[in-house]
């Protein structure tokens, strides 16, 4: 708070420094008026009202500063700004920044590149303070390719030598979930429809987590698997109104891009379910299907450790039981192997191995292993092998011809 | 009976263990024993080694001496052929590492270590579905070094292993990877006109507007190749070293016939892609945490495979969470032995 300064409308001296968006305005906590605006004042009046200018703003850095690197910075504020992120995320993400305008490569490089490098400073600022930011937020932000984002940033973190964590997930569940616009009434959101936050995100939490541990998470991007855990959480809360919503209804509703995979990433969550819920025995009686596990989806997540355990353990334990059968077995393996069978009999035939869907899909027709063949590289290479691949006179002028013709036949204008 | 209940109450007890990540490493010493003596499949074991898949499990014996010494040595005087067998290893035994605890801190090889006990423990636990069971039972065995395991031939290899722990162990999990593709160069030494060569040759594409080479593909052995009017030449697609230089020569031998003075010099091979598959399920957000300082990248919004750059032998390895690895060249920045030393790998 700049001291000796008042607000030239009321005269209070209660200043405060404020950020709308990207521009950095002096204003007025009690009447409200905006006293020094970024683009309005000159380095010289914002001095007047004492407010410390930063060096990029003033005249010195001007200098030993190109003009395209300064309008980057800029541009790193302003997208840090917009994103709402700590002052100190600025500090790093401008270090970065300069740092790489220091190497040939990036000084050199296309304007398109240097804008999205702006991002991926962003980026890498965020990730190392576990600020969970998205590559396809930051695109959309800067109306960047993915491709082209994806390429920079590889190219950055090699240059640079940085140690980027992976993103935090359960942050990102936070700051994705609290984004749906579902937890106030509003007139296009039937009462119904609308839910406790707390509540939605604990649940959805839950279920990425049992994602995770059911391998429905590794290798995939991050974003689908939450939002189908989050129609599935917020389904739950309340099945027997919504149920009949499908996602992309609940997505259009919540007011938020429904991401292509989520589809099938919602069907791999509910087989997870379905699987789990064939463990309880008093949801054995009932033969749920993928439309009414939902509503005992707070059970299941409940008794998740266990159920996970035991709906996919039976796989190894059938697996050893055929191991051991296979060996020269004594009576004690025997009587194990009758053992095996009689729990077998005893629990529901589930037997599911934890693997990730690409590992439980039908293996593709594998190509024919080739077999070793002794070419040693120096054969003899027969003309008549070679002559095959050759054409004769005649059938080049026949080529010729035809290649003629076709030219002549795209040369000819269309009639009208 | 007496089997069935003991077995659970031990399958819950280790799977209490194998999932409460900060009790593994306390309660090891005293599990480990009674982990084996009631219902240890021993004879399993033999069985194993005639296995060429249970030749892994001195693999696992080399790294690790006792259960209880790991926690205190500190292995980084380590060199680094034991820690590249080190990585080698921890691509296979990652599976086990989703249950380990976060000790990012600590050296890779002490994480490694670990990794390869919970494949012990996973054994009794039934907790390692997805992963074929015979190759396991090996690494168990190298867990307990203790008497009463008269029947496994593969102790005194442990022991042996155990005393010299810096000696390299030989790669022989046998898993071994396919060579998928042979990319390789030669000069022919002679200005090659284009156009005459795609009119002449019936296995030819040559479209100057988009791209200033004649492609031509040969059937056997089955490759395409880019001619390029310099007279330098592209050879792809061949699954061996011999097989490129043969094709190549081919190659050669087809343009020398439509009258070039062609001569062959300098082949030399460019990259060398190979794959394979571990057959176990891989925790890649594992690996990554695990391995960030050994250069790994894992971004899955870009791309659902870990790269992780190994540096000695210099390759490139795509590792994907279904267990199948790809190996290739890392390109620019590799040094002329890559593409061999991958032969080797």
């Amino acid at each position: 708070m700049p001291s000796g300064s008042r607000c030239p409308d009321c005269g209070s001296s209660e200043l405060v420094e404020d950020s709308h968006y990207s521009q950095s305005q002096l204003v007025c906590s009690d009447c409200g008026c905006v006293v020094t605006e970024g683009t309005l004042t000159t380095t010289f009046n914002d001095e007047g009202n004492l407010r410390e200018v930063t060096y990029s703003r003033s005249t010195g850095e001007n200098e030993q500063v190109s003009r395209s690197q300064q309008r980057d910075l800029r541009r790193v504020r302003d997208l840090c700004r917009i994103l709402k992120l700590p002052t100190t995320f600025e500090d790093t993400a401008i270090s970065y920044y300069q740092r790489a305008y220091q190497l040939s490569g990036i000084r050199a490089a296309r304007l398109q590149k240097k804008e999205v490098l702006v991002g991926c400073c962003v980026l890498i600022t965020c990730r190392q303070h576990n600020w969970p930011l998205t590559m396809g937020a930051i695109c959309t932000l800067l109306y960047a390719d993915l491709d082209v984002f994806s390429g920079t940033y590889m190219q950055l973190v090699k240059l640079l030598g940085l140690d980027v964590p992976a993103l935090c997930l359960a942050d990102l569940v936070k700051s994705y979930c609290s984004s749906f616009r579902l937890f106030q009434a509003s007139p296009s959101i039937p009462a119904k429809y609308v839910e406790d936050k707390d509540k939605m995100l604990s649940r959805t939490l839950l279920l990425v987590e049992l994602a995770n541990e059911t391998w429905l998470v590794t290798g995939r991007h991050p974003l689908p698997v939450i939002t189908a855990a989050t129609f599935l959480a917020w389904q739950s809360l309340r099945p027997s109104a919504r149920l009949t919503c499908s996602l992309a209804q609940f997505c259009k509703l919540a007011n938020v891009d429904l991401p292509y995979p989520a589809a099938s990433r919602l069907q791999e969550l509910l087989a997870v379910l379905l699987r789990m819920a064939s463990q309880l025995a008093w949801l054995r009686v009932l033969k749920l299907d993928k439309r009414t596990v939902v509503k005992h989806i707070a059970d299941l997540l409940q008794h998740r450790h266990m159920l996970v355990r035991m709906a996919f353990r039976d796989g190894t334990a059938e697996g050893e039981t055929q191991k051991q059968q296979q060996g020269e077995q004594g009576q004690r393996e025997e009587a194990e192997d009758s053992t095996f069978d009689v729990l077998e009999r005893k629990r529901p035939a589930s037997p599911a191995p934890l693997l990730p869907p690409c590992m439980l899909k039908p293996p593709k027709r594998s190509h024919p292993t080739p077999s070793v063949s002794a070419v040693t590289g120096d054969e003899n290479i027969s003309d008549s092998e070679i002559e095959q691949y050759l054409r004769t006179p005649q059938e080049v002028r026949d080529f010729q011809r035809a290649q003629a013709a076709s030219q002549a036949a795209k040369s000819v204008p269309n009639p009208p | 009976m007496v089997g069935s209940p003991l077995m659970e109450e031990e399958e819950d007890m280790y799977l209490d263990l194998f999932l409460d990540p900060y009790t593994v490493q306390d309660a090891f010493p005293p599990a480990m024993s009674h982990l084996f003596s009631p219902r240890a499949p021993l004879d399993v074991y033999p069985l194993n080694l005639s296995n060429p898949e249970a030749v892994f499990s001195p693999h696992f014996g080399g790294v690790k001496e006792t259960s209880s010494d790991f926690s205190s040595v500190d292995l980084s005087f380590l060199p680094d052929e034991l820690a590249q067998d080190s990585k080698d290893q921890a691509v296979t035994g990652n599976r086990h590492e989703t249950e380990q605890s976060r000790k990012t801190q600590d050296q890779q090889c002490q994480l490694q270590l670990p990794g390869g006990e919970d494949s012990g423990l996973s054994l009794n636990n039934g907790s390692s579905p997805g992963s074929h069971a015979h190759l396991y039972p090996g690494g168990a065995a190298f867990n307990q070094p203790s008497p009463e395991k008269s029947s496994s031939d593969s102790l005194p290899v442990a022991s042996i292993v155990s005393m010299t722990p810096m000696n390299p162990v030989p790669e022989c999990s046998g898993i071994v990877p396919q060579l998928q593709n042979v990319v390789s160069t030669a000069n022919l030494a002679c200005k090659l006109d284009l156009r005459k060569i795609a009119l002449s040759a019936k296995n030819t594409e040559y479209n100057p507007k988009r791209f200033a080479a004649v492609i031509m593909r040969i059937r056997e052995p089955r490759t395409t190749a880019l001619l390029f009017s310099s007279g330098k030449v592209v050879c792809t697609g061949a699954k061996s070293e011999e097989e490129s230089r043969l094709a190549a020569r081919k190659y050669a031998r087809v343009v020398q016939k439509l009258g070039f003075p062609v001569k062959f010099f300098n082949f030399k091979i460019q990259n060398m892609v190979g794959s394979c598959d571990v057959k176990f399920p891989i925790r890649l957000e594992i690996l990554a945490l695990t391995h960030r300082q050994f250069s790994s990248s894992y971004e899955p919004e870009l791309f659902p495979g870990l790269i992780y750059k190994m540096v000695r032998p210099q390759v490139v390895l795509l590792i994907f969470a279904s267990g199948k690895v790809v190996l290739t060249d890392p390109g620019e920045g590799a040094k002329s032995s890559g593409p061999r030393s991958r032969r080797q790998l």
